[in-house]
């Protein structure tokens, strides 16, 4: 059985907004050699709802979500674990929004990876988005619960034109979230997604692919993980948006120790004495050069697992109760939660810039707030 | 083993569609046919017509699973699509791609011409796909550009090989080297379908698929939010044997 190592990094900014109402987590990474049934977790969600309505929304989903799938029996499947803890995660944003006296009005999106050895599972609601980086490829593998399925569905059918489906306003509007009850719809991997040695797997909330093209993003991720997450908040810094929403990115990156082919199961013959290189060796000379690398590759691993797990407390607690953050003096909704108004858009979220307050030009924010 | 087969084929941003698609599952085996057609006065839908049912037609004869009866099924749809050709002046430059897939229910065999292809999936990956018979393919072969560059590549649409062609068909037919297992999935599409989904986003859109009409929904999501408003025909068939 092959070791694989997961490599995070992580990278977060409030944009022009003054309050942050993304929120993140990852498992443990020690736990996964203890608990290897349930993998290693990244998980992000972007919260939506008046003041700090959206940050409790995202905070509860995260903290419902881990406490559920860390809960994870072994003989449970990794999908209906993911599954499980995405329907907590939405009654915890369900009972947040009663609590603030505004049901209805709250709601986030979520995305969680999975990571189980060589494959990827994923849950999502909303539209934040999980990518997969292969050999320089960038590839946004989950949907997104918008509208826009609904408007190019009947497109499809000829019941409207492809312009109209395309120019729609409400295009970007969110079909599914959770504070919905019940929820609408989820995205679930029900079979394992294959990686391969030197993948890298990025989450994003959606203040970066608004603000930055495919191409764009492409261009920015590093094999890295940890400076791909900084150079995506940095290249949509630069984009200087004035209404430049949060912006929150995960990476874990896949560094397999033995190399293992990832095509032998496909009947190809894998060759033991084959190198990363192509190159033949002495087993003496491979044994010395592989404990050589897993040293150099222990220490790098653990340099970056201390300096995430030393990030991630100071930003949000993953098994302790909600620790309170302290409130944005002059807090204003990031998104609009107001259902919209004709009758066939009720259950759809409106996601729209909000103006902001006064203050300071948002350039002189970004500089202020640009810290990772 | 059994089947289980949902397929989709849409005119796209176009008024007509000329890709066709069917299937027939008989008692001792199962045969699929996808065909994108082209040429002018209704050519392409009728060539792709022709082909799809001389196919079936001829497999409801001989239902066998094999190189050899692959190569009859192909032959006999383009003879049938060049007496047509002869019959009617109008549309002497109807041609049409091809791709079947036979099984016997253990294993299976492929044959496809032009630029529609066929995909295996197992354990979750592509194990194996058709390569076109087109120039930017050509290009590939000749390692001028990368394959992820056929999808942008100026003469895409420049076939090298269909049915109806003057010259004799050169099917490509392959057969599968191990018995297909439960989870193997086909995916058999024309070009409107494959140039707006990569084949990671055929792997992603398979591993949240429980059946092949939900992986046809969530990859079609995908065509439509990149395709441009008059955007070609597409078809696809998704196989799940199970």
């Amino acid at each position: 059985m092959s070791s694989v190592r997961y490599v995070p990094g992580n990278a977060q900014h409030l944009g022009s907004r003054e309050d942050q109402q993304d929120s993140f987590g990852f498992s443990r990474l020690e736990a996964e050699s203890s608990s290897s049934h349930g993998g290693f977790l990244a998980v992000i969600a972007d919260g939506m709802g008046g003041l700090a309505n959206g940050k409790e929304a995202s905070q509860a989903a995260i903290q419902a979500f881990l406490s559920s799938y860390g809960a994870k029996p072994e003989k449970e499947s990794v999908p209906d674990a993911l599954q499980r803890a995405v329907l907590d995660a939405n009654r915890a944003v369900v009972q947040s929004g009663t609590g603030s006296g505004a049901p209805g009005g709250v709601g986030s999106t979520l995305v969680a990876a999975a990571f189980c050895q060589q494959s990827l599972y994923w849950a999502s609601v909303g539209d934040s988005a999980l990518y997969l980086l292969r050999e320089g490829h960038l590839t946004m593998l989950t949907g997104a619960h918008t509208y826009a399925n609904d408007l190019d569905l009947r497109a499809s059918k000829g019941s409207i034109s492809a312009e109209e489906a395309i120019s729609h306003p409400d295009r970007e509007a969110l079909t599914s979230y959770l504070g919905q009850d019940p929820l609408a719809e989820m995205e679930l991997t029900v079979k394992p997604f294959p990686l391969q040695d030197g993948d890298q797997v990025l989450l994003s909330t959606d203040g970066i692919f608004k603000t930055l093209s495919e191409a764009e993003m492409q261009d920015a991720v590093d094999q890295n993980p940890q400076r791909s997450c900084e150079q995506w908040v940095r290249r949509a810094l630069d984009a200087n948006l004035e209404h430049q929403d949060n912006l929150t990115v995960l990476a874990v990156g896949l560094d397999s120790v033995d190399h293992a082919d990832p095509s032998a199961d496909l009947g190809a013959d894998p060759d033991p004495e084959r190198t990363v290189s192509g190159r033949r060796q002495s087993a003496k000379i491979r044994r010395q050069k592989f404990a050589i690398a897993a040293i150099c590759i222990a220490l790098v691993c653990g340099a970056i697992a201390f300096a995430v797990l030393a990030h991630l407390r100071r930003r949000i607690p993953l098994a302790s109760p909600a620790r309170t953050q302290p409130a944005a003096q002059h807090a204003e909704p990031a998104k609009s939660a107001a259902p919209t108004q004709s009758g066939d858009q009720d259950s759809r979220l409106r996601k729209t810039p909000n103006a902001l307050k006064d203050k300071k030009p948002p350039q002189k924010a970004l500089k202020e707030n640009l810290k990772f | 083993m059994q089947f289980e087969t949902e397929w989709i084929s849409k005119p796209g941003g176009r008024d007509h569609n000329e890709d066709r698609c069917a299937m027939v599952s008989l008692e001792n085996g199962a045969c699929w046919a996808l065909a994108d057609g082209l040429g002018g006065h209704g050519g392409g839908e009728i060539a792709s017509s022709i082909a799809i049912e001389a196919i079936l037609d001829e497999f409801r004869r001989n239902p066998q699973c094999s190189p050899e009866a692959m190569l009859v099924l192909l032959e006999g749809a383009n003879r049938q699509l060049r007496e047509r050709q002869g019959e009617d002046a109008r549309l002497a430059q109807m041609r049409t791609t091809a791709v079947v897939l036979t099984s016997d229910f253990c294993s299976a065999c492929w044959g496809h011409i032009g630029d529609s292809r066929l995909y295996l999936f197992r354990n979750g990956c592509v194990a194996l796909q058709t390569r076109d018979h087109s120039v930017p393919q050509s290009l590939v072969d000749m390692g001028r550009i990368a394959a992820e560059e056929i999808r942008f590549h100026p003469d895409r649409n420049r076939m090298l090989r269909a049915l109806g062609d003057v010259a004799e068909p050169r099917p490509s037919i392959e057969q599968s080297v191990r018995p297909l297992a439960a989870g193997d999935a086909f995916l058999i599409c024309s070009d409107g379908f494959w140039e707006y989904v990569t084949e990671i986003e055929m792997a992603a859109d398979y591993a949240c698929s429980r059946k092949p009409q939900e992986w046809l929904a969530r990859m079609e999501r995908r065509l439509w939010k990149r395709a441009a408003p008059d955007h070609d025909n597409y078809s696809a068939i998704a196989i799940f044997s199970i």
